[in-house]
Formats: C-alpha cells, sequence, structure tokens
C-alpha cells in the first residue's frame, strides 16, 4: 500500500450521518409529485380527441406529408465539428466562428456528467452521425443514429451495460460496435441503419477492449483487440453478410492493438501497439532509451504488409488516438512529454508515414488534459478535447503546422469532424 | 394528508444496500466535493431515487454510485465550486486529511471521481466505468493523470 492508498485509508475513520430516513421520505415526496394517471373523465376526453382526430384524417394527413422544417444543414467551410455532450444531446462547433451550440439539445433535466466519450463518426455525406451513449439520463447506452437532414435519432441497439467503439459505414447504411462488456464470447455487431437488419459475430476469447473502423469503400471493417486473442482483425462485409465462416481473419496478431483509423485514401491502418514492436524502442518523445514492450504508433498495409512504426513510448504511456490527414500523408496523435518535474502529460504531435521525425504541435498548460484528435477533412486545422482544471473543458484547433491555436470552451471532449458535403 | 405507498419490496432491497454502501459512498462523495452538505444530499437523493424507481434498476449498487456522483457534480457546478473549489472548513472532524482534499479540489471532476472511486473504493477501471458512467477509455486517462497530478500536488513524486 503507498503513501497514497494510506491517506485515502483515512477516509474510512470519519463518522457519517445516517441519511436513510431523509432518502425515505424524498422518496415519498417524489411519490407525490403530479403526474398522469387514469381517470373516467380524462379517458372519455381522449376518446373525443380521438374522434375529432379521425374525422379529420384528410386534413391531418395533408400535414404529415409535408416536410418537417429541417434544422439548420452544415454549411461551414471546414465542415461542422460535433461531439456527444451527454443525455441525448449533441454539440456543434462551427471551426470558422469557434461558436458552440445544441445540434440537439440534451434531455431535460440533465446534468452533463464528466465528459462523454461516444466514439462519434460520421458518414462521409455528412448527414449521419453514430455514437453510443445513453439516450436519457442514467439510461443505459445505446447505439444510435442521428439524421442530419431529418433531426431523427434512432436507437439501433441497446447496449446492456457498455458498448465499445462504433463506426459508421461510409455511405451510412450500416454501423458497427463491440456490445457486451462481460459477454463470453464478446461480439461485434453490424446493424443495418434503415433495415434494422443485425448481425452478430463472436470475437475470439478471452477479449478485452474492442473498437471496429470500416474501410473508406465499406467493404472490410479493421478491429482492434485488446487481451488474450490481441491483434488487429479484418471483416469481410460481403462474406459477414452472406453467413460465410472467416468472415472474421487476424491480420496482425500477438500486439495489443488499439485506436485503429483507416486511411483516407483506404491503403493504410494507423493504430496503437503495445509490445511486438521487435525493437529496442527510442523514445523520440524524450530523445531517450526505453525498454522493450514499449509502445508505438503503427502503420500497416491491410494486407499486412509493409509495417513501419512511426513513433514509440514507454509501456505507461505510449502514443495513442490516431487521425490521418486528408491526403493520407501523415498521422496526427498524442504521445507524452517530460516537464522539469518528471511529469508526463499529453501533447499533439503530426508524423510523416514516409520517414522524418515527429512534430510536436501543440501543448497544453500543465495540467491540462487532452482527449482524441481529428483532423479536418480539408486538411487545414486539427481538433483536440481537452480538460482545463479549474476551467471548462473545451476544444482546442490548431494549424497543421501548430500555429494559430484557438480554444472552444464548452464542447464536450471527443469532436467529429463532418465530411463536406459533396456539391 | 394523503398518505403515500412506496413500494414495500423495493424499498427493503434499497435499504439493504443502503446499509452496505452508504458509508462508503458518502465517504467518496465528500472526498469528492470536499463539501458534507453535498456529500449527504447526493446519497439521500440518490437513494430516495432508488426506491422510486424499484425494481426498475438493473443493478442498483452501480446506479446508486452513479447518482451520488452525478448528483454532488451538479451540485457543484450549481454553487460554482467547481471553478475554485475550496474544501469545506466548517468540518472539523480531525480524522479529515485536508491536505488530501485540498489536493483534490484542484483537479477537474472526471480525473477527481476517478482516483476517489480507484483509491479509496478500490474500483478496478471498469467499475469506475460503471460508476461514473464514463467510458473505460477515458477513466484510465483521467485516472493516470488524476494520480500523477494528485502525486506532485501532494509533495510525492516516486509514489
Amino acid at each position: 500500500m503507498d503513501d497514497l492508498q494510506r491517506r485515502f485509508r483515512r477516509l474510512d475513520r470519519i463518522g457519517t450521518p445516517d441519511l436513510w430516513t431523509e432518502a425515505v421520505g424524498r422518496a415519498a415526496e417524489l411519490e407525490l409529485a403530479p403526474r398522469w394517471r387514469f381517470s373516467p373523465s380524462l379517458a372519455m376526453i381522449a376518446v373525443a380527441l380521438l374522434m375529432a382526430a379521425l374525422a379529420g384524417t384528410v386534413a391531418v394527413g395533408a400535414l404529415l406529408n409535408q416536410k418537417l422544417p429541417s434544422p439548420e444543414t452544415a454549411t461551414y467551410e471546414n465542415g461542422m465539428i460535433v461531439a456527444y455532450a451527454g443525455c441525448g444531446g449533441l454539440a456543434a462547433l462551427d471551426a470558422n466562428t469557434l461558436e458552440v451550440r445544441d445540434l440537439v439539445a440534451a434531455s431535460p433535466p440533465c446534468d452533463r456528467f464528466f465528459d462523454s466519450v461516444a466514439w462519434p463518426a460520421w458518414s462521409q455525406d455528412g448527414s449521419r452521425l453514430a455514437f453510443i451513449g445513453p439516450a436519457e439520463p442514467d439510461g443505459p447506452p445505446s447505439a444510435t443514429v442521428y439524421d442530419l437532414p431529418t433531426g431523427e435519432m434512432r436507437v439501433l441497439g441497446q447496449c446492456v451495460d457498455w458498448c465499445e467503439g462504433m463506426d459508421i459505414s461510409p455511405d451510412g447504411s450500416m454501423v458497427a460496435y463491440v456490445a457486451d462488456p462481460d459477454a463470453d464470447p464478446r461480439s461485434l455487431v453490424v446493424v443495418g441503419v434503415d433495415s434494422g437488419e443485425t448481425y452478430h459475430i463472436d470475437l475470439p476469447s478471452p477479449t478485452g477492449r474492442g473498437a471496429p473502423a470500416f474501410s473508406p469503400d465499406g467493404r472490410r471493417i479493421a478491429l482492434t483487440l485488446l487481451g488474450g486473442q490481441s491483434g488487429v482483425y479484418l471483416v469481410d462485409v460481403r462474406a459477414m453478410k452472406d453467413g460465410a465462416a472467416g468472415a472474421l481473419t487476424l491480420l496482425h496478431g500477438l500486439v495489443q492493438a488499439d485506436d485503429l483509423a483507416w486511411s483516407p485514401n483506404g491503403e493504410w491502418l494507423a493504430f496503437a501497439q503495445t509490445g511486438g514492436l521487435g525493437v529496442d524502442a527510442h523514445n523520440r518523445s524524450e530523445g531517450g532509451a526505453i525498454s522493450q514492450g514499449a509502445t508505438g504508433l503503427v502503420i500497416v498495409r491491410p494486407d499486412g504488409s509493409e509495417r513501419r512504426i512511426l513513433a514509440t513510448g514507454t509501456e505507461a504511456y505510449g502514443p495513442s488516438s490516431p487521425t490521418w490527414s486528408s491526403d493520407s500523408a501523415s498521422v496526427a496523435y498524442l504521445a507524452p512529454v517530460r516537464d522539469s518535474t518528471g511529469l508526463d502529460r499529453a501533447a499533439l504531435w503530426t508524423a510523416a508515414i514516409d520517414g522524418g521525425e515527429p512534430t510536436r504541435i501543440y501543448e497544453p498548460a500543465r495540467f491540462d488534459g487532452l482527449g482524441r484528435p481529428a483532423w479536418s477533412p480539408d486538411g487545414e486545422w486539427i481538433a483536440v478535447g481537452v480538460t482545463v482544471p479549474e476551467r471548462a473543458a473545451g476544444v482546442v484547433l490548431v494549424r497543421p503546422d501548430g500555429s494559430d491555436v484557438r480554444f472552444a470552451p464548452g464542447m464536450p471532449l471527443e469532436p467529429a469532424w463532418q465530411p463536406i458535403p459533396a456539391d | 394528508m394523503e398518505s403515500v405507498a412506496v413500494a414495500a419490496e423495493p424499498a427493503v432491497t434499497i435499504e439493504a444496500l443502503y446499509r452496505q454502501e452508504a458509508d462508503k459512498l458518502w465517504r467518496a462523495l465528500f472526498a469528492f466535493s470536499a463539501d458534507t452538505e453535498i456529500a449527504s444530499d447526493a446519497v439521500a437523493e440518490a437513494f430516495a431515487q432508488a426506491i422510486r424507481r424499484g425494481s426498475a434498476i438493473r443493478d442498483p449498487r452501480a446506479w446508486v454510485w452513479k447518482s451520488g456522483f452525478r448528483i454532488a457534480s451538479g451540485d457543484l457546478h450549481r454553487r460554482s465550486r467547481s471553478v475554485h473549489m475550496i474544501p469545506d472548513s466548517s468540518y472539523f472532524d480531525p480524522e479529515v486529511d485536508s491536505e488530501l482534499l485540498a489536493a483534490l479540489a484542484q483537479l477537474p471532476d472526471g480525473q477527481r471521481a476517478a482516483v476517489v472511486l480507484h483509491y479509496y473504493a478500490d474500483a478496478p477501471v471498469r467499475e469506475i466505468s460503471r460508476r461514473t458512467g464514463m467510458s473505460q477509455l477515458s477513466v484510465r486517462a483521467n485516472l493516470s493523470r488524476g494520480r500523477k497530478r494528485l502525486k506532485l500536488l501532494l509533495g510525492d513524486r516516486h509514489g
């Protein structure tokens, strides 16, 4: 037991109040709060209203056939940055003006509880956003798709406890996520957004965390798994739909792989890897030698060839969360820097895939933390969530060369940059 | 006044849960908020809502912890103390490690919750995720950063 644990243990000596009577009293007050109950008079009114509605079917039908007013459609030059804000809400940030607004208001009453990492992912035409999060306060997380043109929020699957990873196919027709952390075997779930057709692919057991990513052509799903059968896997979507055996194949095994991102041109996979690097990793972030078994940011062709290590780190803290530039030539990622007090903290780096030293482009203030970065579709900006003690969290926008840093407070931590719709 | 029937069976179950968890939850919320009033309000409210929801809650233990932290977090924000938390100096329990509370108060909400649940409630990452609503990825990040910062604030750079 270290000193910190001992200090926390002292909390056990503090006396506590008995609040059970208070809780029961409050529960009774909650019961007294007004709510709808059946009453004969209300039922008669309801029947009368129903009759009136039926009589006016033609008029009502005409109204329903009108297209509902569309929510504001994204027209920003750089696309709109959207993040899941908790409680069913979506927050949107205009990259040009730094204005933050509710794209979808959270369900009241709702406190935005801590941060809300929820794997938001856009379809390639920027019309559908998939994410995982509770559809209501305190509710179970759901696999959800938000349809921008109509404003419709569709729940495609309820998570038993917590689902992991989420991606949407480029054409917006399917979502994929890993379900049931406690299930054995766990499964990759693929759901048709419009059809509701659902496929379950059992994952190798035992399995820890997992996260899928569709290829840009939508024909494959890459999947990183942590745990006993860890590695990078590929799912052939057509074989999955045909029910063929072998839909899931191992691409790069016996490594702890995480945070996978497919390059926009479909020619590379980037992911964070722990172990199996096969080198005495050299920590480029600090310039000091570190031990084997270190972490690395790795890229590999989708057939498993041409593996390259773009950056390395310590076992405790390595490069993670890659996001590709639109020309597929560079990767931005998080990796630590060590300050004069010996404290590691995350910084934002870029690395060209054809070689050269990684470049540190944004280093937050001493105690700030960084979330997953996202490179804009036009390549002009990189957005990264930042937690700032004593201030609200927000999103930092920075040019890929590290210039022109801007901070947008009030945005949730995991930004997803909307692809620019094709004209 | 009309008598109110709170569903008997769920209340009994929740009372058993209260007897098991309330002290630990209260102390964790006290460490989280540095405020006895917020800790008491959050515990009472979380269990009140649990009683009312009864069997609709699938995992009551995780639910009351999550609700307790959510309520305490909301209270802190409403009191605008999340901007700069000040440990409750009116609470004079000699067992209170005021230095620890002051250091915790300097962490962001997510880091503070993750550190308290890890060090005080002995919760592993998955359990912290269940009790806070944060993803496991987020818990790991918050725990790592919160632990490092807390040790630095407390003058222990080697632990």
